[in-house]
């Protein structure tokens, strides 16, 4: 399974993966299905798509962008953060990503998601989302 | 019907009281029926667990990435222990909701 779980907490480094994913929010096929769209939105964009699903420091927006910047290169990659507590999404791109996924598509895509989790599907708003962020920001 | 009879008497089906010809059945389907709630049970408890968007989140944040190794270099690490500056990217977009 490429799709990994990073246990961590808003504010700490982010170093060590464990197996405990199968523990999570998803099941086992939701995984599977994030899995699927993470590797086909990175494959037909060329960019890094990532999920973050916990909670969030305040002020979540800082915080979201604080998660983005730890990833290995975020001027080329988009960070979908969900914090099912706060019943907030963030959807934040990085700079060369701005151009190829303006920011009004992102709120299409945030809306789709948000209507999603709010018919109680985690799993499928994440799917669906992805899919959106990589069709609108097009192939590689 | 000699034979029959005879057989009957001699295997002792005969002899059995008529609370035990019935409780035998009766425990027997009681004990499937029980077995099938079980299984049903057990299976829609272990749904139960899995998150769904309104209910409160328990778990440890997770954050799922399509090549982790690669997308989450050590080499993070190192600048934060030689104190370097934050890795500097340019400005962010996106967008933010609700539901």
């Amino acid at each position: 399974m490429t799709a990994g779980e990073l246990s961590t907490v808003p504010g700490g480094p982010a170093t060590t993966w464990h197996p405990e994913v199968l523990d999570g929010p998803l099941t086992t096929r939701q995984l599977l299905r994030v899995d699927e769209a993470l590797r086909l939105a990175d494959r037909s964009t060329g960019l890094t798509f990532s999920v973050y699903i916990g909670e969030l420091a305040e002020p979540v927006r800082g915080d979201a962008e604080r998660l983005h910047g730890e990833l290995a290169d975020p001027d080329n990659s988009v960070l979908v953060a969900i914090s099912p507590n706060q019943r907030l999404l963030e959807i934040v791109t990085g700079d060369r990503v701005r151009r190829r996924l303006p920011d009004r598509d992102c709120k299409l895509a945030a809306l789709s998601m948000a209507a999603a989790f709010g018919g109680g599907d985690l799993a499928g708003g994440i799917v669906s989302g992805l899919a959106q962020l990589a069709d609108h920001a097009g192939r590689a | 019907m000699r034979p029959i009879w005879d057989s009957l008497i001699r295997v002792g089906a005969l002899s059995l009281a008529f609370l035990e010809t019935v409780a035998v059945p009766l425990a027997i389907s009681l004990v499937v029926i029980v077995l099938v709630y079980a299984i049903v049970y057990a299976g829609s408890a272990k749904r139960s667990k899995r998150y769904r968007p309104g209910r409160p989140f328990t778990f440890a944040p997770v954050w799922f990435l399509a090549a982790p190794d690669k997308q989450f270099p050590e080499h993070k690490e190192l600048i934060a222990v030689a104190g370097a500056a934050e890795v500097t990217h340019g400005q962010t977009g996106g967008a933010s909701d609700r539901w």
